[in-house]
């Protein structure tokens, strides 16, 4: 997703494309539908979710749908009852159990966790089905992409122009799921039944249309291994570009923007001339495109954005800045490594998703523009760190607990994120780094199109992948910039001619080196132990990190509240 | 000055601080537009003397935002010399002329839109000196909107007491003295007795040379200053407390660093602007050479306007607003007007980037200085966002500030300015960029206190100068960056293993600057001699021109973001 305080301006642009409010006062989602990454119950964590057979029936007129979820799980250990998660807004019709019905006494769904009580246990390896017909009006989004649900808009042309956005909330809004970043199904194949007069892209791959002559028509996707927050209706009235990128990998990735058709053709042609320039971006920095055997695909919507694998949401309406790209586009296209492809274990871990996301835009400014525009991004990310918890607190949390409560770390996932990313890069290296980043994304450090699949990976899996590939310990560097809240601190004190330098951080000895320029001349001081001192010529110029390579408490910036 | 587009919010939240009293436009008598301009060609008798000394004495009335004034100034005539010509604004009642202590008949002289015309009682052979005494008063030109559209600024201060301040650099010294209103007719000398109330201060230029307390309430404050900028001849008057402490520089020398604050201030917002006095001296010194009025002192005052770079006496009313980058912008681009503006002056107002355009670049570098390259490449980006490219910045002939400002390079003057002299430093190396700026500012290449004056210099000497220091002749550089509106476009086409390069200037000159070009990460320099040059590329490498963006140059990504802007503008 995208970082709110960003982003606060372009949604109230947005408000115009906004749906009223919801009418006649709808059953509303349970506190625990409105979060995402809750804790398994002991019969999720007993099945492998092998693939997901999803029909909606989306009605614009109503504001409702019509859904019926078939769920085929591998059985790990042995369980008697089965239980996805499905907001209590919809009204469930039927529960089959591999072509049973369930009697009615045998399911249920008081807060959005429904458990169905098996026919008879079944045994590790046994395979089962659970098939789920229900319907009504899901969740409106408050405020998507932050505050997620259906958007139901209508297109400057008059049709229906409808997203979900649900990252922060979960699948369950929209179909039975299990609303856990490990329960990715292994496939999921998807039907949107839509009126004819609009498009349905959906993610994975197309497998066909049919038109229903009753004024639908059926859309029909496939999607190996989706993020569990990517499946998402997209439906208006589009206009399909495509294009082939030659992968320097060898492969050719088909790449799709589904816009309104009232688009201004050099608008889209300027935004899908940088569809490749991302591509070669990403696979010359991180490794191949994920999902080059499916697509790359973007799709217009009412909301700002949201990462949806294979079909990202775009809705910076073709905003040009200063940067020359536009960053929408590109933090987005950024989770399809660090987010779809590499998947947190969990919210806790958020920061590998959306800290070394943004990461990746000031190294594309760069790489596209130059330092300066590296710099320049790096220095925006600089300001207004909220410093108040540590990105990563070492035990489970629920998105809204990250992003939304005054424990969690909030948008420091992000430009925190990428500056300790960024200080981490420096301080290993490119090789390294980079080496890093793709056993982190891959899982191997010579990706290539077929031998990967997706990852989930956490923050202390991160470390010591970085301890493996430069055989020595960084964990120090993890301990003081991702488990504490509060910046490192340098101290200088003059001694003579002699400065005297120190760092202090509550993770204990913090041994990060140091460049510092004396009259101009940088010289590396080693920081061994976290102490370190330089001699200089009385009245000397120095500059400590001239470079700006390594993050810390800065009385200049921190001393100021933050402006957003 | 100030930079007018980053500086209007900041103005208007500083005048919202203050007790505003609304301009009473008198309705005896406006100046005239001569007057409300500076930058007007001289008279012939203005271009046959030297100015040796002004002398002069004001009394300064707020409650009826009126001053009463004598000026005393000594010239030399350099050619025969039968009349003296003088700016002063009609708004003056001038009760006597007087040459060498002698009233003069009312016939003797005349000021019908302005320029003031006295015929000496007797012409002035060449080497010969003359003294003229002029007693005026009245109601001065209010400043509408000063800095920038200047004149007197009438304020009462948060604590009650009257707040005055006046800034006419685009409006001339002519709206406060009879001068000659021109950059270069700087008097050698300079005298100042303000007379104010008693319970306010009068910092003045120069240095402080006593003050007297007339028992009648009245008190005259003294200044003295060696050659100073017309426009730099300013009047503050306030409840205000002198902060003061001792610089010690580089040099060897020490001077007084004086801060002039409202008594209302908060005493922590005084120590922290206080504080940066000395690292700003410091960065100037290191940077460019002493502070040129090291015998005198660095002055700041504290004004309504937003502020103004009167020499050792630079008015400051950045209300100690900071922001991430840690420093007082104001104050230090007011600052950087000792070095380029108030020690080197241009000719021309039309060479006006000589002040704006290296004073701006003194920021970034200061930044660099202070904390680092990512905060020097941030501002640069901020100053590379915004060129308007739709005049030359230097026309190359003589122009009055309006003339600079709308119906011309306007903001240019700065952002573009500074951004030139970056693609400079980086062309020709630091040492020569330094030295280069030290001849410009100093005449010399080793200035030390006491070792130069204060100088005028032209673009074309700097050209000169750039030449010299590298060895070869540098006017292509500054014909394709300031003599055209339009930015040098580096025109790239590629086309299977080459890819061919072509500068092209706005009057398709020549333009050799090297290139940097990066090919999957490996840069190499394309010297780009007669301003072309082909290299091979293997198809399919990432191309990046310019990967440390040291060249200003037209961008397409820059041009569509400020067409974008321009269409957002027309749709509010």
């Amino acid at each position: 997703m995208v970082v709110s305080r960003l982003a606060l301006i372009a949604a109230a642009c947005l408000a115009a494309a906004l749906p009223a409010a919801a009418q006649d006062a709808p059953r509303t989602s349970t506190r625990f539908t409105l979060e995402t990454d809750n804790p398994r119950a002991p019969e999720q964590e007993a099945v492998r979710f092998d693939t997901l057979d999803l029909h909606l029936t989306v009605l614009p007129e109503r504001k409702a749908i019509e859904g019926v979820g078939i769920l085929d799980f591998t059985v790990l250990a042995p369980v008697d009852r089965l239980s996805v998660e499905l907001d209590t807004v919809f009204d469930v019709s039927v529960v089959e159990v591999d072509g049973q019905a369930v009697a009615r006494d045998r399911w249920s769904n008081p807060e959005g966790r429904l458990t169905v009580q098996l026919p008879r246990p079944l045994a590790a390896g046994a395979k089962t089905r659970l098939r789920i017909a229900y319907g009504g009006s899901p969740r409106v989004a408050p405020r998507a992409p932050w505050d997620g649900g259906v958007v139901w808009a209508t297109a400057p042309t008059g049709e229906p122009w409808v997203a979900s956005a649900f990252q922060l909330n979960g699948c369950d809004l929209l179909f039975p799921c299990i609303d856990n970043s490990n329960a990715e199904p292994g496939r999921a194949d998807v039907r949107f039944t839509v009126p004819s007069t609009v498009s349905a892209p959906g993610p994975g791959t197309f497998q066909g249309r049919t038109d229903n002559g009753d004024g639908t028509t059926t859309w029909a996707w496939s999607i190996r291994q989706p993020n569990i927050y990517a499946i998402t209706l997209n439906v208006g009235p589009y206009v399909e570009v495509t294009g082939q990128y030659q992968s320097r990998f060898g492969n050719v990735i088909p790449m799709h923007f589904w816009h309104l058709k009232s688009d201004k053709p050099e608008d889209v042609a300027r935004l899908f001339a940088e569809f490749p320039q991302m591509l070669d971006f990403f696979e010359a920095t991180v490794g191949p495109y994920p999902f080059g055997d499916e697509k790359m695909g973007v799709v217009e919507t009412p909301h700002l954005g949201m990462e949806h694998q294979t079909l990202n949401a775009y809705g910076n309406q073709y905003r040009v800045d200063g940067r020359g790209y536009d960053w929408l586009l590109a933090h987005e296209f950024a989770h399809e490594w660090f987010a779809n492809q590499l998947t947190n274990w969990n919210a806790d871990d958020m920061w590998l998703h959306e800290g070394l996301g943004s990461y990746m835009e000031p190294l594309y400014a760069g790489w596209l523009r130059g330092e300066r525009y590296m710099h320049r991004e790096l220095a925006d990310q600089r300001e207004g760190l909220l410093n108040r918890a540590p990105i990563v607190s070492r035990s489970p949390k629920t998105v809204n607990d990250v992003y939304n409560r005054p424990g969690g770390p909030g948008g420091d996932i992000y430009s925190k994120g990428s500056l300790v990313a960024h200080t981490l890069h420096m301080t290993l290296g490119d090789e390294d780094f980079f080496e890093a980043l793709r056993i982190l994304v891959y899982g191997r450090a010579d990706p290539k199109p077929g031998n990967f699949t997706p990852q989930t990976r956490s923050t202390p899996e991160f470390n010591a992948i970085v301890n493996q590939v430069t055989g020595r310990n960084y964990d120090w560097f993890f301990n003081a910039y991702l488990y504490e809240a509060s910046l490192p601190v340098l101290t200088r004190t003059r001694e003579g001619n002699r400065l005297n330098l120190a760092w202090s951080t509550p993770a204990g000895v913090f041994p990060m080196p140091l460049e510092v320029s004396v009259n101009g001349v940088v010289r590396t001081v080693p920081m061994t132990g976290g102490r370190g001192h330089i001699d200089l010529p009385a009245d000397a110029v120095v500059v400590i990190d001239p470079q700006n390579k390594v993050l810390r408490q800065d009385p200049l910036v921190d001393r100021m509240r933050p402006r957003r | 000055m100030t930079k007018t587009l980053t500086a209007v919010l900041a103005l208007t939240a500083a005048i919202g601080l203050t007790t505003t009293v609304q301009a009473q436009e008198p309705a005896q008598r406006t100046s005239t537009e001569w007057t409300r301009n500076t930058g007007h060609p001289r008279a012939p008798e203005q271009l046959a003397m030297q100015f040796d000394k002004a002398d002069l004495a004001f009394r300064i009335l707020p409650e009826s935002r009126s001053i009463e004034g004598v000026a005393t100034l000594d010239f030399t005539a350099t050619a025969p010399l039968a009349r003296l010509v003088l700016e002063l604004d009609v708004r003056f009642d001038v009760s006597e002329v007087a040459i060498g202590g002698r009233a003069l008949p009312r016939s003797a002289w005349t000021n019908p839109e302005g320029r003031m015309t006295i015929t000496l009682p007797r012409a002035l052979r060449a080497g010969q000196s003359v003294q003229v005494r002029i007693k005026y008063a009245g109601v001065p030109h209010p400043a509408r909107n000063a800095p920038w559209d200047g004149g007197w600024v009438w304020r009462t201060a948060p604590s009650g007491e009257p707040w005055v301040a006046t800034a006419v650099q685009g409006d001339g010294c002519d709206m406060i003295w009879p001068c000659i209103d021109w950059a270069t007719a700087e008097p050698a000398r300079l005298d100042m007795h303000i007379t104010v109330p008693s319970n306010l201060s009068a910092p003045g230029p120069g240095r402080f040379t006593g003050k007297r307390d007339h028992g009648d309430g009245w008190t005259t404050w003294s200044w003295s200053s060696g050659p100073i900028n017309t426009y730099a001849i300013s009047i503050n008057v306030g409840p205000f407390e002198e902060r003061t402490a001792i610089y010690r520089s580089r040099f060897g020398n020490e001077f007084p660093m004086s801060y002039w604050h409202l008594r209302s201030d908060d005493p922590a917002k005084v120590e922290a602007l206080f504080a940066e006095f000395p690292l700003m001296l410091r960065f100037f010194e290191d940077t460019v050479g002493p502070y040129p009025f090291g015998d005198e002192k660095m002055g700041v005052v504290e004004t309504p306007h937003l502020g103004m770079e009167h020499q050792t006496l630079n008015a400051y009313g950045n209300g100690y607003r900071k922001d991430y980058k840690g420093y007082d912008w104001l104050l230090h681009h007011e600052l950087a007007h000792e070095w380029f503006g108030n020690q080197l002056t241009h000719v021309l107002v039309d060479d006006v980037w000589l002040h704006e355009g290296i004073g701006t670049y003194m920021q970034p570098l200061y930044l660099r200085w202070l904390h680092g390259e990512r905060l020097f490449e941030a501002e640069l980006m901020e100053q590379r966002l915004g060129l308007a490219n739709d005049f030359p910045v230097v026309a190359g002939r003589a122009r009055t500030d309006d003339e600079v400002g709308e119906g011309g390079p306007g903001n240019d003057v700065y952002s573009k300015g500074s951004l030139m002299m970056h693609t400079l430093r980086l062309l020709i190396g630091d040492e020569a960029f330094y030295r280069s700026l030290r001849l410009l500012v100093y005449g010399r290449d080793d200035p030390a206190p006491g070792n130069f004056e204060p100088r005028y210099a032209s673009t074309q000497d700097y050209v000169k100068i750039v030449s010299d220091v590298t060895g070869r002749d540098m006017g292509w550089f500054f014909d394709g960056y300031l003599y055209q509106a339009a930015l040098p476009d580096l025109v790239e086409t590629r086309s299977g293993d080459r890819l061919a390069l072509e500068w092209k200037t706005g009057n398709g000159a020549a333009f050799p600057l090297p290139v940097e070009v990066s090919v999957d990460g490996r840069v190499q320099v394309v010297p780009m001699e007669g301003g072309r040059a082909t290299i091979d590329v293997p198809a399919g490498a990432h191309v990046l021109l310019d990967p440390e963006n040291k060249l200003l140059r037209r961008l397409d990504h820059i041009d569509q973001f400020e067409a974008w802007q321009a269409s957002q503008r027309r749709r509010q």
